[in-house]
C-alpha cells in the first residue's frame, strides 16, 4: 500500500450520485474550488446493458447483495459508481408531494420547505437532467396497470421518466433510441466543464478535524490493483455518499448523534402476471404506469421485465425455466411499495462494510399483504390469466377468487421484501432531538461538514425521491454558496 | 489448482442449473458460475465471511450423510444432497440454497442466451 501525495481543496464532495453531483455542479459553477471523490469506477453509461449482470458486477455496490437483517430480511440496491444510483436505477421522476415538504417543515421544524420555495430547484434541476413522459411508447405491460386500475376507477398515470425520447430516431429504428438523464450525462459533465475535479476509485476510510481544516483519509484503487493511500485537506466536506455509507463514514469518524438511526426504504413485493397474450417485446422502452390512488401510504407500479428478472422473479416456481422462455413475452413484473420499517447502520469494528438492522411492525407486512391482493384485483381486471405471487410458498392465482386464499398478512420470514429506494439516514431539521444536521445540512456541534444525499430526507417520500434528493441538494448548495446554513 | 470454497461452489451452481435448465452447456455452466463467484467476491465482507464458513459447512457435513465432500459426491447425490438443504428447518440452509438459486438463475438467462444466439433473450 503505497502512499499518494496529499490533495487541498476548498470544498471536498465525497459521492457522486444525484446529491454531490448537484452539488458539485452548483459549488463548480459558482468558481469554488471542488474536488469530488467517488468510491466506485468511471464507467460510460453503456457499459453494461441496463439491468444486466455485468451491470451489477460493475455499477452497483456489492455486486446488487446488500441485505438488512432483523425481525424480517430486506435486500435493496444502491449504485457504486461515477453517478451512483442514478445510473443504474430507471430514472423515474417526481416533485416531492407537498404534503411530505409540509410533514417535514412540521415535525422536524425544516426551514424554507414551503413548495413555492422548492419549485425553482425542481425547475433548475429538470432543466438539467431533462424529464419526459414515454406517453405512446410506454410499453403495453406498463398501459395495462393503467387499465386494470381504471376499471376500478382508482388513480393511475405515466411517471415522466429522467430520460429523453427521440421521435425521429424511433421512426429509423427498432431499438430504443433518446438516452437516460442519469448523474454522468448531465451534472457531472457541468461539474468537470466548470472546473471542478473528479477522482473515481477513492474511498474515504474516516474524517477527522484538524485545527479549521477537515481531514479525509483516503484510499484509491490504482490501474495495477493496488491500493494508495492519501490524505485531502479541505475548508468543508460535503457527505454525499448515500443513504447507508454517509451515515458509516460519519459513525467511522466518530460522529454519532442522530446518525445512521433512522434509515427507511420503500418495501416492496412482486408478482407476475400473465396476460396470455404478447405484451412485452424485446426492446421496449421500460414501465412507467403507476397506481397512485392508496398514496402516501402505499405504490404501485411496474418493473423491469426482462426474462432474467422474470427468471429471478420466479425463481421459486417448478419448471419456470421453460415458464419463461415460453411465456416471458406474455409476462409483466409488478410490484406493491410501502413506507413501513425502520433500519439502523452501524459500522462493525474488523469489517470494512456497515451492517443494517431492520425492524417491520405486524401492521407494516399486513398492509403490504392487503395491497398485494388489491394490485392482484386490478391486474386481473387488466386482462391477466395467471398471476404467480414472488413469496415462497405462496399459490399460484388462476383466478380473481383465489385473491382470497392469500395470507392475510406477509410472514416475517418470507425473506421477499426488497427495495430500490433508501433515504432518512440523517434528517435535517432544526429539531436537535432527532435530527442529524440543520435545515440545510450542516451538521450540528461542527463547522464547515454539511450532508447532501438522500439521506437528509426526513421520512420516506412515497413517490421515487431522486427528484427530492437533487432539488433539496441544489437548494443545500446555494445555502452554502450564501453562507446562510451556519 | 481451484480453491476449495470456489470447488464447493461451482459444483452447487453446476447442480442448480441443471436443475434449472438441463441443456445447458458446460462452457454456460461455467459462465454462470464464474459470475456468482464474482458476486460472492464483492459481497459485504460480513456476508462473505458468513457465506465461506456456511460453504465450508455445506461441503464437510455431506461427509457423514453420503460418505463424501458434496464437490466429490456423484450427480445424483450432489442433486439429493441440494434438496435436502433446501427443504431443511433451519433457515440459513434454506437461505443459501435460495440466493445461489436466484444468482445463478439471473446468470443462466443472460450467458446461456448469449452463447447460443450471441445476445441475450432481450434486454
Amino acid at each position: 500500500m503505497s502512499p499518494l501525495r496529499p490533495r487541498r481543496t476548498e470544498t471536498l464532495i465525497i459521492g457522486s450520485g444525484p446529491g454531490g453531483a448537484v452539488t458539485g455542479a452548483v459549488l463548480a459553477e459558482a468558481g469554488r474550488d471542488v474536488l469530488m471523490l467517488e468510491e466506485g469506477a468511471d464507467l460510460a453509461l453503456d457499459a453494461a446493458a441496463p439491468f444486466s449482470c455485468d451491470e451489477m458486477l460493475l455499477k452497483y455496490r456489492n455486486a446488487g447483495v446488500s441485505v438488512a437483517l432483523g425481525n424480517s430480511k430486506l435486500a435493496w440496491v444502491e449504485g457504486r459508481c461515477v453517478g451512483g444510483g442514478s445510473e443504474i436505477n430507471r430514472g423515474l421522476y417526481h416533485r416531492t408531494p407537498e404534503y411530505i415538504l409540509e410533514e417535514w417543515t412540521r415535525r422536524f421544524q425544516v426551514k424554507d420547505l414551503q413548495p413555492a420555495v422548492m419549485r425553482p430547484h425542481f425547475e433548475a434541476c429538470e432543466t438539467v437532467a431533462r424529464v419526459e413522459y414515454a406517453h405512446h411508447r410506454a410499453p403495453e405491460i406498463s398501459r395495462r396497470l393503467q387499465s386494470g386500475a381504471e376499471v376500478h376507477g382508482w388513480h393511475a398515470g405515466e411517471a415522466p421518466r429522467l430520460y429523453t425520447y427521440s421521435p425521429e430516431e424511433a421512426l429509423r429504428s427498432s431499438a430504443p433510441p433518446g438516452g437516460k438523464q442519469s448523474m454522468s450525462a448531465t451534472f457531472v459533465p457541468r461539474f468537470r466543464q466548470a472546473g471542478g475535479q473528479l477522482l473515481s476509485s477513492t474511498r474515504v476510510r474516516r474524517l477527522r478535524r484538524e485545527g479549521s481544516f477537515w481531514i479525509a483519509e483516503t484510499e484509491q484503487r490504482g490501474a495495477d490493483g493496488g491500493c494508495h493511500r492519501s490524505e485531502v485537506r479541505a475548508d468543508r466536506i460535503v457527505v454525499a455518499c448515500g443513504a447507508v455509507q454517509t451515515p458509516a463514514l460519519l459513525r467511522r469518524s466518530g460522529m454519532t448523534r442522530n446518525i445512521g438511526n433512522t434509515l427507511r426504504f420503500h418495501p416492496m413485493v412482486k408478482v407476475v402476471a400473465d396476460f396470455g397474450e404478447m405484451v412485452n417485446r424485446a426492446g421496449d422502452y421500460d414501465p412507467v404506469h403507476q397506481i397512485r390512488e392508496f398514496e402516501p401510504q402505499i405504490g404501485m407500479g411496474c418493473s423491469i421485465s426482462t426474462p432474467a428478472q422474470l427468471g429471478m422473479a420466479l425463481a421459486g416456481q417448478k419448471d419456470a425455466w421453460s415458464l419463461v422462455r415460453e411465456h416471458w413475452q406474455n409476462m409483466g413484473l409488478y410490484y406493491v411499495q410501502s413506507s413501513g420499517g425502520s433500519a439502523r447502520v452501524r459500522n462493525v469494528r474488523g469489517f470494512v462494510d456497515p451492517m443494517v438492522r431492520v425492524r417491520f411492525e405486524e401492521d407494516d407486512l399486513a398492509l403490504l399483504a392487503v395491497n398485494l391482493a388489491r394490485l392482484a384485483t386490478a391486474l386481473f381486471a387488466a386482462g391477466a390469466r395467471r398471476i404467480y405471487p414472488c413469496i415462497p410458498g405462496y399459490p399460484v392465482l388462476e383466478s380473481r377468487a383465489d385473491i382470497a386464499s392469500l395470507p392475510a398478512r406477509l410472514r416475517p420470514a418470507d425473506g421477499s421484501l426488497t427495495s430500490v429506494h433508501v433515504f432518512s439516514s440523517c434528517p435535517m431539521g432544526e429539531d436537535e432531538r432527532v435530527c442529524a444536521v440543520n435545515s440545510f445540512g450542516a451538521m450540528f456541534g461542527t463547522e464547515g461538514l454539511y450532508i447532501n444525499d438522500a439521506s437528509l430526507l426526513c421520512t420516506p417520500t412515497g413517490v421515487n425521491p431522486q427528484g427530492t434528493v437533487m432539488a433539496v441538494a441544489r437548494r443545500n448548495a446555494i445555502a452554502m454558496l450564501e453562507r446562510r446554513s451556519r | 489448482m481451484v480453491p476449495r470454497f470456489d470447488r464447493t461452489v461451482c459444483s452447487l451452481i453446476d447442480v442448480l442449473v441443471g436443475e434449472v435448465n438441463p441443456e445447458a452447456d458446460p462452457f454456460q455452466r461455467r459462465e454462470v458460475a464464474h459470475y456468482v463467484l464474482a458476486t460472492v467476491a464483492a459481497m459485504p465482507d460480513h456476508f462473505r465471511l458468513g457465506f465461506r464458513i456456511l460453504g465450508m459447512i455445506f461441503e464437510l457435513a455431506a461427509i457423514p450423510l453420503c460418505g463424501h465432500r458434496f464437490s466429490s459426491l456423484w450427480p445424483d447425490d450432489q442433486r439429493a444432497y441440494v434438496e435436502r438443504w433446501r427443504r431443511s428447518r433451519v433457515s440459513v440452509q434454506r437461505a443459501m440454497i435460495a440466493f445461489y438459486t436466484a444468482f445463478a438463475t439471473h446468470g443462466l438467462y443472460q450467458y446461456v442466451r448469449t452463447a447460443r444466439s450471441g445476445r441475450p433473450l432481450a434486454t
